[in-house]
């Protein structure tokens, strides 16, 4: 479900945002609410991310199929190679 | 309902249109008595302009068949549409980043953004072109915006001098390749890759042979003048290579880089080499494939010849541009020592260093253009490298990210940099050319000193007191920062980059793995 | 000779630009054919600016002064020290008139075959010419015209 994808998402959002303030010199928590907006931004991105990575693989060995080809397996410990069958 | 083929092109009529109707707007309004200044509205129209132009561009839901349409002069297949999509996100962020420098460096014409929107759609041309006119007019559309962009500062002659120096340099080049394809017209009779494509790419064609034309019955044996074509292709190559700054042509790209706005180098640095790389791809990847044999070398010595000019050049510069313009040179020659293996991981690796290469450039350019000296004396342009005396103690955490920008460019660990230099050192290794991959990683070691400079200058420097600057108000240093997560989290998690481009390189034509 | 000017009745000869070699067929000769219009333009050409110079010359009220004889130079002094700043209105002029010119060179060939082009051709050179008065809109409004 990509659930560790959403949560580090969320935090670094987060984080990011604490940066954002850092950088321009004022306390961490100015402008709370894009703390959190950044949150549910990072969260959002960090759930397509591990989404696109698993369709990138299935596009990929569709088009290796097509070619003749053996597919390609994922050996990314993070993303399990799921057998379309 | 909209069902014939031309359709495909609506991103690029939309943003055509969207020109037209920002050049009467601005017009209009910006010649009145009660004179308003519309640099930003423009400027977050132009914004817009390009975010719809994504919007339309990724709603084509046909990507892996190949439309060749307006009688097979523009071509659109996945190679088009995924360097359209990601020219055009780097451009949203190029206008973001240089909307505070263009009002501090008080350019308050409108028709600068309406230039980068003519900039982008002959970009757009060229990543689509499938005909050596279509991607001489496309060229010729984008060095023409970039002329005026680089002279556009009025009250400055350097400026002015740069403008002139990047004419006259442009213009010859592009004459260079007209010449090149005269001559292929004149070998072939055809100036369409496509049908170039079928006549050249499997044949291995020696000095005058003969070649068996089986499609028509009425001609059976035709003459091909296998030398003609390399001295065409040569012509065509020292023209590309011209355009991308590579040595021994690179000397103009110093002078203008540091003499035009530096909101103007930014783009100049960014967004044209990819795709003067996808055309590049174009023509000699899969059109004239088989003549990688002759020219393979060539590549190679003028590869390795960049990386040794940007390496040893970048050591004696004194200013900040000229470093990140000998920077960008090498990174030119990585890319060509990939390109030059001629083999799919070769094509792959060039992608994804391509990729990092865009995206440490636009963070690199934009910390650029978010510093703002306090106190200089009028006159003075560009920074050098003494105006970043004790940046860490003036602003810490931008010290941090410059530093890992410089870092993730020399391509130490744990930045991405690192990944995609070890990529083409892979596979110049696995293509055989050892020498050059010596070569190469020693050079990289050299540039490294003049990025470690700046470090040292920012953080270690003996003086008093450092140079003081504004504090970065701006709305969007959320982008830099987002830009600094990237690299320290793509060295962690690759993988998208490395698919993406592996998807890349598996729809480029007859490409065998 | 004087039987050549009128067409000879020569049954035998049954393609018209065939050599007789007896007389001269004005009326179906390739050089009349072909080269007559251009003597009618010269004669034109020739009659217009005669007629031009001789009313203007005869018609024209003269009183003549230095200064209106003197040699017109674009609005500058003609003999003068080379070394003056070079006026951009020239050049801005010089390219304009390229771009014009190059849009009515491509609307010729299209004037010539749009009979034989169907609705898309037609507007696709009304789109070219609509592109380029936006162009010349432009240049109008932003004062690169004005001659102050």
């Amino acid at each position: 479900m990509g659930l560790t994808a959403m949560l580090v998402g969320s935090i670094s959002g987060t984080g990011l945002q604490m940066m954002n303030n850092a950088l321009q010199k004022v306390p961490l928590s100015r402008r709370p609410w894009l703390h959190v907006g950044y949150f549910f931004l990072g969260g959002y991105i960090g759930q397509r991310w591990v989404k696109l990575e698993k369709e990138l693989v299935i596009d990929i060995n569709e088009i290796r199929a097509d070619k003749g080809l053996p597919p390609m397996i994922a050996t990314n410990a993070w993303i399990k190679y799921e057998n379309p069958e | 309902m909209l069902i014939f083929k031309e359709i495909q092109l609506l991103p690029e009529i939309f943003l055509g249109i969207s020109i037209i109707y920002l050049i009467i707007h601005g017009t209009f309004i910006s010649v009145n008595n009660k004179y308003l200044l519309i640099q930003n509205s423009i400027l977050y129209l132009s914004i817009l302009i390009i975010a719809m132009f994504c919007f339309l561009l990724l709603n084509n839901s046909i990507e892996y068949n190949n439309f060749q349409i307006f009688n097979n002069t523009i071509i659109l297949d996945y190679l088009s549409f995924s360097s359209k999509a990601w020219i055009a996100l780097i451009s949203i962020f190029c206008f973001l980043m240089v909307q505070r420098y263009l009002a501090v460096q008080k350019i308050n014409y409108f028709e600068y953004s309406v230039l980068i929107l003519f900039a982008l759609l002959g970009i757009f041309f060229i990543c689509s072109s499938n005909d050596l006119i279509t991607a001489y007019l496309s060229i010729e559309l984008q060095s023409l915006s970039f002329y005026i962009m680089a002279a556009m500062k009025k009250d400055s002659a350097f400026s002015a001098d740069a403008g002139l120096k990047y004419f006259i340099l442009g213009a010859f080049s592009s004459s260079l390749f007209l010449f090149g394809s005269s001559i292929l017209y004149g070998v072939s009779g055809t100036t369409n890759f496509e049908d170039l494509k079928n006549l050249f790419f499997l044949t291995y064609l020696e000095y005058e042979s003969i070649y068996g034309v089986d499609n028509y019955s009425f001609v059976k044996h035709v003459f091909i003048d296998g030398g003609l074509i390399q001295f065409a292709l040569v012509f065509i190559f020292v023209s590309l290579l011209f355009k991308l700054a590579v040595a021994p042509f690179h000397l103009w790209s110093l002078d203008i880089y540091e003499g035009s706005p530096s909101s103007s180098t930014f783009f100049f640095a960014v967004v044209p080499k990819l795709a003067i790389f996808i055309l590049i791809i174009r023509i000699f990847y899969s059109s004239f494939f088989e003549y990688s044999i002759k020219w393979r070398y060539y590549i190679v010595v003028v590869a390795m010849l960049t990386v040794i000019v940007g390496s040893f050049g970048g050591l004696e510069q004194k200013k900040l541009k000229s470093l990140l313009a000998y920077s960008s040179i090498s990174h030119m020659g990585y890319t060509l020592i990939a390109f030059s293996t001629g083999t799919f991981e070769g094509m792959q690796s060039m992608l994804c260093y391509l990729f990092l290469y865009m995206i440490a450039g636009l963070c690199i350019w934009s910390i650029f253009l978010l510093l703002q000296l306090k106190y200089k004396y009028s006159k003075k342009q560009n920074k050098d490298l003494t105006d970043l005396n004790l940046l860490s103690k003036s602003n810490n955490i931008l010290a941090l990210f410059f530093s890992t920008v410089l870092l993730s460019i020399a391509g130490l660990p744990p930045m991405v940099g690192f990944l995609v230099k070890i990529g083409i050192f892979l596979v110049s290794i696995e293509a055989s050319m050892y020498f050059v991959a010596i070569l190469s990683i020693l050079c990289s070691v050299i540039s490294t000193f003049y990025y470690i400079r700046i470090v040292k200058i920012m953080y270690f420097e003996n003086s008093v007191a450092g140079k003081l600057y504004y504090p970065i108000q701006s709305n969007i240093s959320i982008l830099v920062v987002c830009l600094f997560y990237f690299l320290l989290f793509l060295f962690v998690n690759p993988t998208l980059i490395y698919l993406f481009s592996y998807k890349i390189t598996l729809l480029l034509t007859m490409t065998v793995v | 000779m004087i039987s050549s000017i009128f067409p000879s009745k020569n049954f035998f000869c049954l393609n018209k630009l065939s050599v007789c070699s007896d007389s001269f067929h004005l009326n179906t000769s390739l050089f009349y054919n072909e080269y007559s219009v251009i003597l009618t333009f010269l004669f034109i050409a020739t009659i217009l600016s005669v007629i031009i110079i001789l009313f203007s010359y005869i018609l024209a009220v003269q009183n003549p002064e230095t200064e209106k004889l003197s040699t017109y130079e674009c609005g500058f002094e003609p003999y003068e020290d080379a070394r003056h700043t070079f006026d951009v209105k020239f050049y801005l002029v010089a390219i304009l008139f390229i771009v014009f010119d190059i849009e009515t060179m491509f609307l010729i060939p299209w004037t010539n075959v749009l009979g034989q082009l169907d609705l898309v051709g037609f507007w696709s050179m009304i789109d070219f010419m609509f592109e380029l008065s936006i162009g010349y809109v432009y240049i109008y409004c932003i004062g690169a015209l004005d001659i102050h």
